[in-house]
């Protein structure tokens, strides 16, 4: 198990709090040949390369979580949901507060959007000594290491801020101007994207994501783990630029690695990226993840490595 | 009363006027640059060298606007911003510039059917009545598209209380008319907005205008201190102050931000709340949403009864979120 991504996958990260996984990916940067700043939203941005053709990837660090809105008498804890994921999927898992606390996600609220944590107490003057509203928790759990394949919460994005990490190393020969963004908010619209977009104006921008397979049980064996990256043509609101998906394309070709094409109702953040200034021409790579949204995420590690191959014949 | 005058002004999304003259009048004594930019925002600016701040309240309120004539003269009509149909039969309206009255009428209860009575209304059950006999003698008063608003006056009641239309977001233009009463270090600008109900339009033109470091939306927000109703849906209480947002719709407030304002809110003993609900959403989202983003929070005055005829405001709220924010200006040097 690579100890860069188990980092990664344990640091503390919700949208809107990122400075757990923030910290440690200026420290993970450290030693390579970059310019590291961070923006008005939070976002952190690496620069690498020389200039010329400015090319945008773009990575968001936080994951989804919850934060607490009230403080129940018999101290239950209620928490609105932070980012889209379906509420009953993630109830009895582990959580883990940014102050440290650790709870449990107990049962669900009627409308779906929020969950009670229960901390173990069994008042409302103690679950205060604990937490208080607005805290943000995330989702803790056990990481697998199944040899071919990595099960764990969070994996998505933490695996494509991974793979960014592993990009960067490489940009430093890269003769382009390229900007690895680790955005905030992904969870919610990609509000950190945007403004980074706005920000550095690229010619060219590519979104690393996640998509989910659908080689479950009961799935359509469209989208599989192990068979490349996910290259989405169009989603709920982007049709991809032609001249990104070409880019991706050929780099498919030359570095030998297969992607699955897809057309899916989901959102990235490349849909607000394509309105900004002048427009952008942006398009998205998707990591196959299997669970999406459960505590127990998988993704393929061929699939990481293949992935970064084929970004690293864009530079 | 300057909240009375806010508060009785007609002023819909995009039909603001009424409002912005007002406004701009207040202002004239205590600032000097002042504009009015292409969307109807009224911008101003305070010079200073600290922090670049955007306080931001808007000057729409949720009404009605004009849309066919039927036969019998009465008027159809859809809403502008979020309205629940549920408020708007039997109630009166005043129509356009010259505040024409109408009244909102609807099918009466002993001539529906049985479907009739429990199927929901729709605005599509309801018109307004202005006493003309056919549509040629309506569109003699009335023209396509004006708009209206609800026919309530001002008036201060209870224990401290006032009811009025419009206090969202009346209440917080008032606010900022005498926030910008002070002088502070922080390079301040603040925006009155329009058409915030349908979609926070205006906020992006002034946001993109300005680029501010931090952006604070000063909003009436919702209040459902009911009988029956949990703390996280009631959002807010009348009396306990003004709510800081943590989270809603469009925006994750920034948790610094929160805990520089709770740190003034103590230290000058000014009481607080934490708007509980994370339902809607608030001119806050133009200023992360546009350019290169900013920090953001959002302090409101909690309001019973919001978008309808007619809500309730505590005085004390309205005074203690005023001195919250000047104070919390102050900080930044």
């Amino acid at each position: 198990m690579d100890k860069t991504l188990e980092k990664l996958l344990l640091s503390f990260g919700v949208s809107g709090h990122e400075q757990g996984v923030k910290d440690l990916l200026i420290e993970e940067l450290k030693g390579i040949d970059c310019a590291v700043k961070e923006d008005k939203m939070g976002n952190l941005i690496v620069r690498a390369g020389k200039s010329g053709q400015r090319i945008m990837f773009v990575a968001h660090m936080d994951c989804m979580g919850l934060m607490v809105t009230n403080i129940e008498d018999n101290g239950l804890v209620q928490a609105t949901k932070i980012g889209e994921y379906k509420a009953e999927e993630l109830s009895h898992a582990y959580i883990k507060f940014e102050n440290g606390t650790l709870g449990i996600s107990g049962e669900c609220s009627k409308d779906g959007n929020s969950i009670y944590i229960d901390l173990g107490v069994s008042s409302k003057e103690e679950a205060q000594k604990k937490v208080t509203e607005g805290d943000v928790a995330t989702f803790v759990g056990p990481i697998l290491d199944l040899k071919d394949y990595v099960v764990s919460p969070n994996l998505h994005n933490r695996v494509s801020c991974y793979i960014m990490l592993q990009l960067v190393k490489e940009a430093v020969n890269s003769s382009k101007e390229l900007y690895f963004v680790f955005s905030t908010q992904g969870e919610v619209s990609g509000r950190g994207a945007r403004a980074a977009a706005f920000l550095i104006d690229p010619t060219y921008c590519l979104v690393l994501d996640a998509a989910s397979s659908t080689d479950k049980a009961l799935g359509d064996r469209k989208i599989n783990l192990s068979k490349g990256p996910v290259v989405s043509i169009m989603d709920k609101n982007l049709i991809t630029n032609k001249e990104v998906l070409d880019m991706i394309l050929e780099a498919s070709n030359e570095s030998k690695v297969s992607v699955q094409r897809t057309i899916t109702d989901c959102e990235t953040e490349a849909g607000s990226i394509q309105k900004e200034k002048y427009g952008v021409k942006v398009g998205t790579i998707l990591m196959p993840v299997r669970y999406k949204n459960t505590m127990s995420e998988m993704v393929s590690l061929k699939d990481i490595e293949e992935t970064t191959t084929l970004l690293t014949k864009l530079f | 009363m300057l909240l009375e005058e806010l508060a009785n002004a007609a002023g819909p999304s995009s039909y603001e006027g009424e409002v912005r003259e007002i406004i701009v009048r207040e202002l004239k004594d205590y600032v000097e640059d002042i504009k009015v930019d292409n969307m109807g925002n009224v911008l101003v600016h305070k010079k200073g060298n600290g922090p670049k701040v955007l306080l931001d309240a808007h000057m729409d309120e949720v009404g009605l606007i004009i849309t066919g004539f039927n036969d019998d003269g009465t008027l159809r009509f859809s809403t502008l911003g979020g309205i629940h149909v549920a408020v708007l039969p039997a109630k009166t309206v005043l129509i356009g510039k010259k505040k024409l009255t109408g009244v909102i009428g609807i099918k009466p209860i002993h001539l529906q059917s049985k479907e009739e009575r429990i199927k929901p209304i729709s605005i599509s059950n309801l018109c307004i009545d202005i006493g003309a006999i056919n549509s040629s003698e309506a569109r003699k008063y009335v023209n396509l598209g004006e708009y209206a608003v609800f026919d309530t006056k001002f008036e201060e009641f209870g224990d401290g209380l006032v009811k009025g239309k419009a206090l969202d977001d009346r209440i917080g233009c008032a606010v900022l008319i005498e926030v910008l009463k002070e002088n502070y270090n922080c390079n301040l600008y603040c925006s009155f907005s329009v058409q915030e109900e349908v979609g926070e339009r205006g906020a992006f033109a002034s946001s993109y205008c300005v680029e501010p470091d931090i952006g604070i939306a000063i909003e009436g927000t919702i209040c459902n201190d009911l009988p029956g109703v949990s703390k996280i849906d009631g959002a807010t209480a009348i009396g306990m102050g003004p709510a800081i947002s943590l989270m809603d719709k469009t925006s994750i407030y920034d948790a610094e931000l929160i805990s520089d304002i709770e740190k003034v809110a103590k230290g000058k003993y000014i009481l607080c709340q934490k708007r509980k609900s994370v339902a809607s959403s608030n001119d806050a989202w133009s200023f992360h949403g546009t350019g290169e983003g900013a920090r953001v929070a959002a302090i409101s005055i909690p309001v019973r009864y919001i978008h309808s005829t007619v809500s309730i405001a505590s005085l004390a709220d309205y005074e203690s979120t005023k001195r919250l924010i000047i104070e919390y200006l102050k900080t930044l040097k």
